[in-house]
């Protein structure tokens, strides 16, 4: 009756152990290593006519959060090196 | 009939409050990073949960009232401490621990709930204190939440009694002691009644 008791308690730490993944499945390559800084990859986002929140890197990516024309959200995958958008990820 | 020895505790919307809370925030955990659609449905189930919850702590059954758990901060720091040397009371409802750890994870919900909305707003996009108060939130509930079940099994323990099977059910051992005032209430009733009676 009392396994209950010491069961569930080792299942909730274990799953609030369990690593969170990065999300974004977008890829960057670079060879080179080196990386745009963020204020460069936020003017890139705000000359393409984004108003830019935030500036962060995904894996091999920047990820620029900002809003579109219309005042959308949006999620701005751009290459570190060449600051080309790899991908757009428009929220609803 | 039950035995009159058992007492219903928790209400059945307490209790389909609480499972579906541990349920929707696991799934919201598990779903952080994987899935925006799946983290913001449990996000708002979460979020619809908070708020019949803490109404139903106004108007709700006996046990479910804030009034009947909430304690002053020397109650809890004595229970607390009683709990810790094996020697605290037993309660039928919330103990005082109980009862604080249960206003302090209410708060952290309905702040990560409401931070959570908020970051999915054009004013809010891409904000960091937002979501940097969302992500520390959410950690300190998952202390809060790990002290919670440690509490439960302490508890549990000390009384002899499995308190999650009681959340499953809703039922309770009745207090020793009540159950001798119980007996002399209904004694004294019924020594009144046999007195109005002589009294005919
Ligand atoms: C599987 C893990 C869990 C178990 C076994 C468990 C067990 C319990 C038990 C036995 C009680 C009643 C305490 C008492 O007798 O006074 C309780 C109450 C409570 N628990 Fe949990 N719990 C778990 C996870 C959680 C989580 C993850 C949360 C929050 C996200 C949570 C929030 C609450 C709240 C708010 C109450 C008060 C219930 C009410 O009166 O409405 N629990 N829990």
């Amino acid at each position: 009756m009392y396994k209950i008791l010491f069961v569930v308690p080792m299942i909730a730490a274990a799953l609030s152990l369990t690593p969170a993944y990065a999300s974004g499945d977008a890829k960057c390559e670079n060879t080179s290593g080196e990386w745009l800084s963020h204020e460069a990859i936020g003017a890139k986002a705000a000359e393409l006519g984004y108003e830019v929140r935030k500036v962060e890197t995904d894996d091999s990516c920047y990820e620029v959060y900002a809003l579109d024309e219309n005042g959308g959200r949006v999620e701005i995958y751009m290459h570190p090196v060449t600051g080309a958008v790899v991908k757009l990820e428009t929220k609803s | 009939m039950k035995p009159p020895s058992k007492i219903k505790v928790w209400d059945a919307f307490v209790r389909l409050f609480h499972w579906s809370l541990v349920v929707s925030f696991v799934v919201a955990w598990i779903s952080a990073e994987q899935s925006d659609r799946v983290h913001e449905w449990s996000g708002y189930l979460i979020a619809a949960l908070l708020i019949t919850r803490i109404a139903w702590g106004f108007v709700g059954t006996k046990h479910a009232r804030f009034s009947s758990f909430i304690y002053n901060p020397v109650t809890i720091l004595k229970f607390l401490l009683d709990s810790l040397c094996f020697r605290a009371k037993r309660y039928v409802g919330h103990n005082p621990a109980g009862g604080a750890m249960i206003i302090a994870l209410l708060v952290c919900l309905l702040v990560i709930t409401t931070t959570g909305i908020m970051m999915i707003t054009t004013t809010f996009w891409g904000i960091k204190w937002v979501e940097e108060l969302h992500e520390i939130t959410v950690n300190l509930t998952l202390g809060l939440i790990f002290l919670h079940l440690a509490g439960v099994l302490l508890a549990s323990l000390e009384h002899q009694e499995n308190l999650v099977m009681s959340m499953v059910t809703g039922w309770k051992r009745r207090n020793e002691k009540n159950k001798k005032r119980n007996r002399m209430v209904q004694k004294r009733k019924k020594k009144k009644a046999q007195e109005n009676w002589h009294g005919f």
